[in-house]
């Protein structure tokens, strides 16, 4: 797994055995796909325990955007071509868009010219991430 | 039979005759010391195990055992309060005396002799004899995740050599839980303040967010129940007015229908794709 990937992770605190699952799922698109992610993000929200979940991991690069979807216990994965992105929408909650809290959530919608969406959804220090991903990716590539 | 031997099998039904008959016929005296002493050396008991290496373990790796249990189970969590710190609690003084009585008098099969090889509990030797004097609890989601987590705590103890006992519970009262007893050296300290060197036992407890509902709510209820020994205590399933009617089968029905729900939850697993 990529540095960067590893320390990813370890910023949302996440358990081995997610980190393991996560790079079993990047080489199985690296082996029977050829795709190899620049950027990863994993979706994860608070449930009612204060406990954080994860349900989507996110493999992107300058083709697409992959996802596998409750990846923890499934192997349900996708992958969409992208080249424009129509739209975008982010919703927050606590959150200033540059730091994030305990208390902060945001989510962001993507809607392509091929009418696909894709849902990411995001937690405490995970919001940086997840705006990081809007700034770095999305804004590029969505049509002025 | 002469006046001491039948005023042994006298047995007492009542904590204060129980002291008396622990000063009277073992020679044992609590001086006012004790207590204090109890709680000095309980406290000193805590404070080590909160130290040590299984204790750590156990701590350190609970997110990871969460997150195994999720990935085998859809998703579905292991613990209910992924975020509530364990906590080692130290068993009042009362209550390590009650349980004594227990021991020793109640629960003791062999009364008028002693409840076992060793002889009589004693309550100085408490910390030896006695399994839960240090403990705490976990509460799990889900039925089969009290097993689960059991067995996991096990091999981790296993894993650094350390002895463990995992003891499923299913009490006649409705009480259902895992009780792990986990071996720990400790240098306890006599009451003189010289010290012996002694393996004991801590436990913990791990038992579904339910059951530990009804454990908070009626607590009160298991504790005076098991020191009463009545000779109409066989006959309380067939007495539906009273408490222990209700209190006890409460538990029971609650376990059937945890059971029920795992069930469900992992059939409906299966269906989807």
């Amino acid at each position: 797994m990529k540095k960067e990937f590893k320390q990813y992770l370890d910023e949302l605190q996440a358990p081995e055995t997610l980190v393991n699952r996560v790079d079993e799922i990047i080489g199985v698109y690296s082996e029977l796909w050829n795709f190899d992610p620049k950027t990863i993000f994993v979706t994860d929200s608070i449930n009612e325990d204060g406990a954080r979940i994860h349900d989507s991991l996110f493999l992107i690069n300058d083709a697409g955007i992959a996802e596998a979807k409750n990846f923890l216990y499934l192997d349900d994965f996708d992958f969409v071509p992208i080249d424009k992105i129509l739209s975008w929408n982010i919703a927050s909650k606590n959150y200033n868009f540059i730091d994030a809290n305990a208390k902060s959530r945001a989510s962001l919608r993507l809607l392509l010219l091929s009418s696909i969406t894709f849902d990411m959804k995001s937690a405490q220090n995970n919001c940086d991430y997840l705006m990081k991903f809007h700034r770095d990716y999305v804004i590029p590539r969505t049509i002025n | 039979m002469d006046r001491e031997d039948n005023q042994i099998q006298e047995r007492p039904f009542e904590l204060s005759s129980y002291i008396i008959w622990l000063q009277e016929y073992l020679g044992i005296g609590f001086d006012d010391r004790f207590p204090e002493y109890y709680v000095s050396v309980c406290t000193k008991i805590r404070d080590n195990i909160s130290k040590s290496n299984i204790w750590n373990e156990i701590i350190r790796n609970l997110k990871e055992l969460d997150a195994q249990y999720r990935r085998s189970h859809n998703n579905f969590p292991l613990l209910a309060h992924p975020n509530q710190p364990l906590e080692l609690l130290i068993k009042p003084y009362n209550s390590m005396l009650k349980k004594t009585f227990r021991m020793n008098v109640i629960n003791n099969n062999n009364w008028p002799n002693p409840p076992r090889e060793e002889g009589w509990i004693n309550p100085y030797e408490c910390f030896e004899c006695i399994d839960d004097i240090i403990r705490t609890s976990v509460v799990v989601k889900y039925l089969d995740g009290v097993k689960h987590l059991a067995d996991d705590i096990s091999k981790l103890a296993s894993n650094l050599s350390i002895g463990s006992t995992v003891e499923l519970k299913a009490k006649e009262e409705g009480y259902y839980a895992a009780h792990i007893y986990v071996s720990h050296v400790e240098e306890i300290p006599n009451i003189a303040w010289d010290t012996r060197k002694t393996e004991m036992l801590f436990e913990i407890q791990i038992r579904t967010q339910v059951q530990d509902l009804i454990r908070r709510l009626l607590h009160t209820y298991y504790s005076e129940h098991r020191l009463s020994k009545s000779e109409q205590k066989d006959i309380w399933q067939w007495d539906y007015k009273s408490d222990e009617f209700a209190t006890s089968y409460i538990g029971h029905i609650i376990h059937y229908i945890e059971g029920k729900i795992v069930e469900i939850r992992d059939s409906q697993s299966e269906i989807k794709p």
